[in-house]
């Protein structure tokens, strides 16, 4: 395939995902549109609601629709780091042999991941990061493509622990998911409440994920947008050159340089999206506030303020958004 | 590739029009801005600005913020980078200059993505030509300037009597610019900040003539100022010239009178102390030599040699006035003696006789050394370079006093001039002194140039007005006198000034020390006439009473006597 052709076969095959998804999960497009995203960039996804506005549904239909293995693990607070990675057990032949856990998945689906102990969430570490797990000193490769799709409900319920800065910062997205509308909710309840439900179909295979993964890698990037979407990063860091100045007043610690390569990864799927080969700073705009809200730390004044993760974002855009002017002033 | 950098030039060829025109709004307007600003600061004549040239002004800078908008440079990049914004094309542009030949995977697609949008987009659209705040900006100071000098130079509101005297103080302010560029043209003047500052008090005076800021009253008072100021400056200028080619001329003497054989150091000798000149004045009255006529010598050559008054006589003393006083002086010698060797003398006596003797000695030596001074003096006098230089001290005086008469030197005359001076300076040996000269006859020839204009225009000027200066109208025939001979004619009494005769009384300091008077009644010198017009030495004696004055030297109570007195006599000698 040649770069249109490549092109083109992405972007109808991320439409046939998300028709066949669409089939079962009402509403939820730019939850639904992060997923994919993050599907694409090969990176992990936090999403962050209330209890029964689908999210579970969400990965379990994605799952069907690439036909492949899902596993879910329910976290919770009695649980240990084994029941997530698998163990070492000790047979009658007299031996050892390992028992893989549910993490060894292309989809892992883990609900509720901040109601698990903190020494639990960790055991997913390496997991994301290396896509191995080291059980009595020896690794076990994961399969490909392996993806993580952890739900939480708000920090601020009662028996939840939040994830730590190092586990968030592994989430190449983290999405919010919205309480549906009047009219969305209706047609979930329709749905759901006569007939048969939607059966979904598989419409791309794990080459295809792995196919779809190299051709975003290629998406151009202009210095440009490179050193824009890189000030947004910086921006974020109130101790950095050019920190903004809601950074300054907000944030404690500003975004990893994973930050900037999920930024640019995003970029680079919502470009190939949009039909474009190269990537946009509407692009980069647009993967701020997934990338980045569950990266910055924020103080104790924007917690007095009521200020939220996003709205920083939002400012930080701003700001780097004043300093990007026209060249040519005519 | 190509075809996205033609598109890119095409945008960049919109760019640079539209920076034109935007560059010379921008011209226009900071012109106008600078010209009226100009323009006030000319009206309330703070500056010298012609309100015509500040049109010109906005449109020079209009020009030139045209060309500079039209110039500067533009980027293939930052036209990328721009044409991306404005028309919404999400970075393909700028992703295209920078990656289309790149090789990555996407490439020629990115390309092809690029130039296929921005063929789709009109530069013009992009980058149009507004007409917005900077333009009207410019209109309005614009307009603003078109009105102030249409207000300024127009006449169209004035009523004919109004029109009438802006014509005429039109017409003095035209005079006063022509005085002032005169003023300004002339280089190497003595006092720079003197002629600055009149030019600039001039310049001013023709722009308050101009606007009608005074009144005819005002405008004589400071005519008859500036006049004056124009007159002194003028008199200040050709003294110090003079002066300068008094003392070249003077080293030139030197030079000539050591070819001839002179000494000056023998010339010094001749100088007589006050016993010898008393012993010599009454040796000359006893013997009849003061009857006898004596070798006629140049006084300014005697000055320029170095000799005083006392040297200068002895050097004249013909042959047949030595003889006599040679008889006379050993018969006064041969009294002494046999006073001496009577005896009966006191002590104080004695000493009195012999020192008369030693006078009598010294003299007689003194008369023997002034054989050799005067035989190189007559050579001197004889030389064909003294008389080249005598006729140009002549020819200078003459341009000076027609100068001050307001006739102007003509082109011929400064010719002439010029080349005598030139050879007098080839004259001189050395070459230090040569070129001085040049510089010196170079100032003095401009000077005598220039001094025409302060007076005359300056009285044509007030003429013009109305303001005719009283204290002038002598004839001025009386003070040309260069004659030799009788001194009536050069006498002040007899100038036909319109001066008075003040004398001047008064005490003496006292806490001054000792002074020395002496009173010289024409002749000046024993057994000669004077030759020095009364109108040549006026200056140096009004100089050293202005000297006198300054310096306290005068008691406060005459000072003003003594200036009207030298007032007098310097405008009736003049003629003005």
């Amino acid at each position: 395939m040649n770069g249109l052709e490549s092109a083109e076969w992405f972007r109808k095959t991320w439409t046939n995902l998300r028709t066949e998804i669409g089939k079962v999960v009402v509403g939820q497009e730019e939850v639904v549109e992060g997923v994919l995203v993050a599907l694409a960039a090969n990176g992990h996804v936090l999403l962050e609601g209330m209890p029964g506005l689908g999210k579970t549904l969400l990965i379990r239909t994605l799952a069907q629709a690439v036909d492949l293995d899902y596993s879910r693990i329910q976290f919770t607070p009695d649980m240990m780091p084994a029941d997530v990675t698998g163990t070492n057990v000790f047979t009658q032949s007299g031996g050892f042999e390992f028992r893989k856990g549910p993490i060894f998945a292309n989809f892992v689906l883990a609900d509720e991941i901040n109601r698990a102990t903190p020494k639990t969430q960790s055991s997913l570490l390496e997991a994301m990061q290396e896509r191995q797990v080291s059980i009595g000193g020896v690794p076990h490769q994961l399969v490909e493509p392996f993806m993580v799709m952890a739900t939480q409900n708000p920090v601020e319920q009662e028996g939840t622990y939040p994830l730590p800065e190092a586990q968030l910062d592994r989430f190449f997205f983290k999405l919010i998911v919205p309480n549906p509308s009047k009219a969305v909710l209706a047609e979930v309840v329709n749905r759901t409440t006569q007939g048969e439900m939607a059966t979904v179909n598989k419409v791309a295979s794990a080459d295809d994920l792995i196919q779809a993964r190299r051709i975003t890698r290629e998406v151009s990037v202009s210095p440009e947008v490179l050193d824009y979407a890189l000030s947004m990063i910086v921006a974020s860091h109130p101790d950095s050159e050019k920190p903004s100045d809601i950074a300054k007043r907000y944030v404690r610690y500003g975004s990893s340089p994973r930050g900037a390569q999920s930024i640019i990864s995003a970029g680079k799927v919502y470009a190939m999206l949009e039909g474009r080969f190269n990537v946009s700073k509407e692009n980069i705009q647009k993967a701020a506030k997934p990338v980045l809200r569950h990266r910055l730390i924020l103080n104790y004044e924007s917690e007095a303020d009521g200020i939220t993760a996003d709205q920083v974002v939002e400012g930080i855009v701003d700001a780097v958004n004043a300093g990007d002017k026209d060249p040519i002033k005519v | 590739m190509k075809l996205l950098q033609q598109q890119l030039k095409r945008f960049g060829r919109r760019v640079r029009m539209v920076r034109m025109w935007r560059g010379a709004w921008i011209g226009l307007l900071v012109g106008a801005v600078l010209a009226i600003i100009l323009v006030a600061a000319d009206y309330l004549l703070l500056v010298s600005f012609v309100p015509l040239v500040g049109l010109i002004l906005a449109g020079v800078s209009a020009i030139v913020g045209g060309a500079v908008g039209f110039f500067l440079r533009v980027s293939e990049l930052s036209v990328a980078r721009s044409v991306d914004r404005r028309a919404g094309l999400e970075d393909r542009t700028s992703s295209a200059f920078h990656k289309a030949e790149s090789g990555e995977f996407f490439a020629s697609e990115l390309g092809d993505d690029a130039e296929r949008h921005l063929g789709e987009v009109q530069p013009r659209r992009l980058y149009p030509m507004r007409f917005g705040s900077q333009q009207m900006s410019a209109c309005a100071a614009l307009a603003i300037l078109v009105t102030a000098v249409y207000v300024i130079d127009n006449d169209l509101l004035l009523t004919p009597g109004q029109k009438v005297a802006k014509a005429e103080l039109k017409e003095a302010t035209a005079q006063v610019e022509r005085i002032v560029r005169e003023l300004e043209v002339g280089e190497g003047a003595a006092d720079k900040a003197a002629e600055k500052k009149l030019a600039a008090e001039l310049k001013k005076f023709g722009k308050e003539l101009e606007r009608g800021k005074l009144d005819r009253e005002e405008a004589m008072q400071k005519a008859q100022k500036l006049a004056q100021d124009a007159k002194k400056l003028s008199e200040q200028r050709l003294e110090k010239a003079q002066e300068k080619m008094e003392q070249f001329q003077a080293k030139g003497m030197q030079e000539k009178f050591e070819e001839a054989g002179g000494d000056l150091d023998m010339l010094k000798e001749l100088q007589l102390d006050k016993m010898q000149m008393d012993t010599l004045s009454e040796l000359m009255q006893e013997s009849g030599a003061d009857q006898m006529p004596s070798n006629q010598l140049d006084p300014k050559m005697m000055k320029a040699l170095g000799a005083d008054n006392t040297a200068s006589e002895m050097a004249r003393l013909s042959e047949a006035q030595k003889q006599k006083l040679a008889e006379q002086m050993a018969k006064a010698q041969q009294d002494i003696q046999k006073k001496l060797e009577q005896g009966n003398l006191s002590e104080s006596e004695r000493k009195a006789l012999e020192q008369q003797a030693q006078t009598m000695k010294e003299l007689a030596q003194k008369m023997a050394l002034s054989d050799e001074v005067q035989k190189a003096l007559k050579e001197l006098q004889e030389m064909k370079e003294f008389k080249e230089m005598q006729e140009l001290m002549e020819k200078m005086q003459q341009a000076q006093q027609q100068i001050q008469q307001g006739k102007p030197m003509t082109d011929e005359q400064i010719k002439e001039m010029q080349e005598q001076m030139e050879q007098l300076a080839e004259q001189m040996k050395d070459p230090a002194a040569k070129e001085a000269m040049r510089q010196a006859m170079k100032e003095m020839i401009e000077q005598m140039k220039q001094g025409k204009i302060d007076v005359q225009t300056m009285q044509q000027m007030m003429s013009m007005m109305g303001m005719n200066s009283n204290n002038s109208g002598g004839n001025n025939e009386g003070g040309n006198y260069q004659g030799e001979g009788e001194n009536e004619k050069g006498d002040p009494m007899t100038l036909e000034g319109k001066g008075k005769i003040t004398a001047i009384r008064g005490d003496r300091d006292e806490k001054r020390g000792n002074d020395t008077y002496s009173e010289i009644k024409a002749p000046t010198m024993m057994g000669s006439r004077t030759s020095v017009p009364y109108d040549k030495v006026l200056p140096g004696y009004k100089k050293s009473a202005e000297s006198a004055v300054s310096n306290n030297k005068v008691k406060g109570k005459h000072r003003d006597r003594v200036r009207e007195y030298f007032e007098q006599l310097s405008g009736g000698g003049k003629g003005k």
